[in-house]
């Protein structure tokens, strides 16, 4: 065969590969609550933390515990650190959706809560993870939060 | 052929050079201003708080390959370009000043008005805002009948001071959105307190800071006197007298709207005069740094940009005022920090007053009001804060 | 990164024009820009560098394929089919799979979720000039063979791989091979740079408050005049970041010595609408003219094909600049006005004052940029009520009135800024009054970069998310 065309072959493949792989990085399946939190038990940060319950999940977020499929909610135990972890087990995709709204606007408060308090907080708060990955909405303040949501997404995708 | 003659040749080749020249000047310019704007990021050292945004800035970006992959290297690294600039101050005037010069009189969501007034947009809030607040706050009633509520939702100076807003300014009324609040939650047995009167028949007088979003000292001592009289105080048991503790008080406005060279504002502390009766003694408990004084003010904050926090050093989660020789009421304040100057005028009348604010106050409402024997509440917000903070009914709503 | 960015302007582009000068050969240059344009990519999305690479060697071992293929016979014609399928598979799940699904959902009832992956920067772009590669390469009109670095650096150039223009990359690679770079072309390119910079940062960034103050009303509380000035702001905002857009792209394609295209010639003075789609985003219109329109027959055929050739390629010109239907709806109103003109209005426009063909232009662009700036057709309709007047919609309120005043300098600056009279002064005073003129421009690059630190100023203001 030509060069040009070996290398459209293989340079289509690698598209192909390229493709899949991007693909593949985008599908959670769905995994009960139970292991979320199992994983999270251990991580650094996690123990020193008070755990919410549905009243907190309604005061802080608007949510109501009874649409979801589990979530689990920890918050720092003194008000001078900004540090929270919030998962949502939605039904579905939309739900989380609509469930991003309600933890951007709790970010913003956190944020305003948190401005005159210096500066080690608002570094938490800026690089803060809010998003939604298939049922999941992940909102994580704190200094482990990337490592608190790799052990999340890797335990999802287990 | 008859040569062009040296002067018929030259129009065309000096616009040429003409031209040439412009394009060397801007070349040159432009080369000077690059490496000078370089020399000047790599030779200062970096800048940690910027007080007029009243945040950190960012510092040189960590370079580790988690970052490079996802991102948010590059992000840092250009907020840490954006917030070092050189001279970054300097640049924002120059802005402001061309966005005035074109006609613009509200930046930042703050109107600049006549007299160097400063004034914040008012909040429009939405139909679910309101409708989960309304409902938690009717909750929260119903569970303590037996005590009276009270509800102050003061209006800022872009309502009552609305004749100094640019022409045409699109100011919604708050004491519409006031009143009809109002009349929703006193069907459920809330006593209104309106002070829209009361401070509009003041609206020539220093009410308002000009550079802060917070009414002055005289303009809660205004409310006060009319909220005496609803809530059976008697307001001319005490008389005061205004001490100026700063003549040079540059608030949260000035920064909001990036405007520069702001008259100053006077922050005035009421003492009571001699001979009148304030009750004596009071301890002031803030529970979250477990310490107690007995004064209401904290002067450390009149050395730093936030003036304001004077009166009770800011807003903290609980506080309380404690005075043995008062009657024995006692009194649970929800409050934003437009309650800070307001507070000192009505500790006097209660034996214990308990200030809560929302949005820091993280235990449980209901423990207490059941441990403290609290009989009264009264609810002090001014109307945009009210509106757009969701944190009241968070907390009221357990 | 944009190019109003201050980390673009005060370090990458200058670091990237010292490598080009400091080094001759053509080849050497060449490798830089691959360089820099790799960095440049990657800034947005580390990740989607690869698809930049991998597609841009594809498509031009594709070129190279059917170019090496006899012409026009089954082996080619398939190879030219799988190559344009697969460019267009991946633009189609990029950025119109969330399209598909919403549709497939509304009609089915169904409730498929479709993925949420940021878009490649430039996919459209480079998608395009792939195509419009790989099409020429099997006609015979060009010899794709030229080498895979000079294709590269040519599809890849960060100044135009943002936002176009979409050249054709036989035009580029010649230039690439002998760039013309000179202090000259350095300054012709920084002038044209700093024009683009400021119709960006100091009409489109600002006139956009106006529309945003526009579409944050209720509708019910929208007076004409202020529906007007709120559309009018998002037809300035538009044209100026756009344009604005387009021209740094080809000042700094200057600077390093390729010649790009145009992009936009004065649309808002255009005298038909036939006459504005040649002066608006003129490179897309030439590539769907050649790669679309001539080849499904243009208007060498009947009139009933040729109306349906134009019906799809506006369709799919709307398609391209939105994944929605109000999109389309935009593309197809503008095919159905055009082919309204070709066959029956312009001997009447032909016969009537400049001043009124100029009107009833912008009267066509604006009702069309409802239906692009609206996020339904509910939405556009109720535009359309409040530009027409209508029960509930006062003629001018106070709040139409503030925004009238407080933005008037700056809307006399866009329109102004809209016709050929400015960039003619401009040049007329580079000739007459040399040092004036460079100081001006001086001063307004300042105030350009005083905005662009503005931008970066957040009091109170929270990181969007």
């Amino acid at each position: 065969m030509k060069k040009s065309r070996i290398m459209l072959i293989l340079s289509g493949l690698g598209l192909v590969v390229f493709m899949a792989a991007l693909i593949w990085s985008q599908y959670y399946p769905d995994i009960p609550m139970e292991r979320i939190a199992a994983a999270l038990a251990e991580q650094p940060g996690i123990a020193e933390m008070r755990t919410e319950d549905a009243s907190g999940l309604r005061r802080y977020y608007s949510i109501d515990s009874a649409e979801t499929e589990g979530f689990v909610f920890f918050r720092s135990n003194s008000i001078m650190s900004a540090d929270e972890l919030l998962v949502v087990r939605a039904k579905d995709h939309e739900e989380a959706l609509l469930y991003l709204e309600s933890a951007r606007k709790r970010l913003g408060e956190v944020t305003e809560n948190f401005e005159n308090y210096g500066a080690e907080e608002m570094t938490k708060i800026e690089s803060a993870i809010c998003e939604v990955r298939g049922k999941y909405l992940i909102f994580a303040v704190s200094d482990n939060a990337s490592d608190w949501e790799r052990d999340i997404l890797g335990e999802i995708k287990k | 052929m008859k040569k062009k003659t040296r002067s018929q040749q030259d129009p065309a080749q000096t616009e040429q050079e003409k031209v040439c020249i412009f394009r060397h000047i801007l070349l040159g310019a432009c080369v000077l201003f690059t490496v000078l704007m370089l020399l000047l990021f790599i030779v200062l050292p970096d800048n940690s708080f910027s007080e007029m945004e009243n945040r950190s800035l960012e510092g040189i970006p960590s370079f580790d390959r988690t970052d490079l992959l996802n991102g948010s290297f590059m992000k840092n690294a250009e907020k840490w370009a954006a917030d070092q600039f050189p001279g970054r101050t300097g640049w924002v005037r120059i802005r402001t000043e061309t966005a005035r010069i074109a006609g613009q009189n509200r930046i930042g969501g703050v109107y600049i008005c006549d007299g160097g007034y400063l004034m914040e947009e008012a909040v429009q809030p939405d139909e679910e805002f309101l409708s989960r607040l309304v409902q938690n706050l009717t909750v929260f009633r119903a569970n303590h009948q037996d005590m009276n509520f009270y509800m102050m939702i003061a209006p800022t100076a872009v309502t009552v001071l609305r004749d100094k807003l640019p022409a045409n300014a699109p100011a919604e009324d708050q004491n519409a959105l006031i009143r009809d609040f109002y009349s929703t939650m006193q069907l459920v047995g809330y006593t209104p307190i309106d002070v829209g009167d009361v401070l509009a028949a003041k609206k020539d007088e220093y009410i308002y800071y000009r550079t802060d979003h917070h009414w002055t000292t005289y303009g809660a001592y205004n409310a006060f006197r009319h909220a005496a009289g609803i809530m059976g105080l008697d307001p001319d048991s005490v008389y005061y007298n205004a001490l100026a503790v700063t003549a040079d008080f540059n608030g949260t406005l000035s920064g909001k709207s990036c405007t520069f060279g702001n008259e100053e504002d006077v922050i005035s502390v009421w003492f009571p005069q001699d001979g009148s009766q304030p009750a004596a003694n009071y301890v002031v408990e803030y529970v979250d740094r477990q310490m107690k004084t007995t004064t209401f003010y904290d002067e450390t904050f009149l050395t730093q940009k936030d003036k304001y926090s004077v009166f009770f050093g800011g807003n903290h989660a609980l506080v309380r005022i404690k005075s043995p020789t008062a009657e024995n009421r006692r009194l649970l304040v929800l409050k934003d920090s437009y309650a800070n100057c307001f507070l000192p005028f009505l500790a006097q009348y209660y034996r214990q007053i308990d200030i809560v604010d929302p949005r820091y106050y993280t235990e449980n409402l209901e423990t207490l009001i059941a441990t403290d024997g609290i009989d009264e509440v009264l609810l002090l917000y001014n109307a945009n804060t009210f509106f757009s903070d969701s944190s009241l009914a968070g907390l009221v709503a357990q | 990164m944009t190019f109003s960015s201050l980390i673009f302007i005060f370090a990458f582009l200058p670091a990237v024009l010292l490598l080009y000068g400091l080094v001759r050969p053509a080849r050497a240059r060449t490798v830089i820009m691959i360089a820099a344009s790799l960095i440049f990519y990657a800034w947005g999305n580390p990740v989607y560098v690869i698809l930049l690479v991998l597609s841009t060697v594809f498509n031009y071992y594709a070129g190279c394929d059917l170019a090496e293929t006899e012409r026009g016979s089954r082996l080619q014609q398939r190879i030219f089919v799988a190559a344009v399928i697969v460019n267009l598979l991946i633009l189609g799940y990029f950025k119109y799979c969330g399209f598909l699904v919403g549709t497939v959902n509304a009609l089915l009832k169904t409730s498929f979720s479709a993925p949420e992956m940021p878009l490649p920067l430039g996919l459209s772009f480079f998608t395009f000039k792939a195509i419009a590669w790989i099409a020429d390469a099997r006609s015979g009109k060009i010899n794709p063979r030229c080498g895979l670095l000079w294709f590269a650096a040519s599809i890849m150039m960060f100044p135009t791989i943002s936002m176009g223009p979409i050249d054709r990359m036989q035009d580029i690679v010649p230039q690439m091979r002998r760039p013309d770079f000179s202090i000259a072309n350095v300054e012709k390119g920084l002038v044209l740079f700093i024009v683009g910079l400021i119709k960006k940062v100091l009409l489109a960034d600002n006139i956009v408050d106006l529309y945003n103050s526009f579409r944050a009303l209720p509708v019910g509380k929208v007076s004409v005049l202020m529906a007007w000035l709120g559309m009018a702001a998002f037809a300035f905002q538009l044209y100026f970041d756009f344009s604005g857009y387009s021209d740094m792209a080809k000042g700094i394609s200057l600077m390093f010595g390729i010649r790009a295209g145009d992009n936009f010639d004065h649309p808002y003075t255009a005298v038909s609408v036939t006459d504005f789609w040649r002066r608006w985003h003129i490179s897309l219109s030439r590539w769907f003219r050649d790669y679309i329109y001539i080849p499904l027959g243009g208007n060498r055929v009947t009139v009933g094909r040729h109306v349906r050739n134009i019906l799809i390629v506006w369709a799919l010109t709307g398609l391209w600049h939105g994944a929605a239907w109000t999109y389309v709806a935009w593309g197809v109103y503008y095919g159905l006005v055009l082919l309204l003109e070709k066959y029956f209005l312009i001997k009447i426009l032909e016969k009537l004052p400049k001043p009124v063909r100029i009107l009833y232009t912008m009267f066509i662009v604006m009702i069309g940029w409802v239906f692009f700036s609206s996020r339904s057709f509910a939405e556009a309709a109720a535009t359309c009520g409040a530009l027409f007047g209508g029960g509930m919609h006062s003629f001018a309120d106070s709040r139409a009135l503030y925004y009238l005043r407080t933005n008037l300098l700056l809307l006399v600056f866009c329109v102004l800024g809209s016709t050929a009279w400015p960039f003619r002064f401009y040049t007329w005073t580079q000739k007459k009054y040399p040092v004036i003129s460079a100081v001006g421009t001086v001063l307004l690059t300042f105030l350009a970069v005083a905005f662009m630190v503005y931008s970066t100023y957040q009091p109170f203001l929270y990181a969007a998310f």
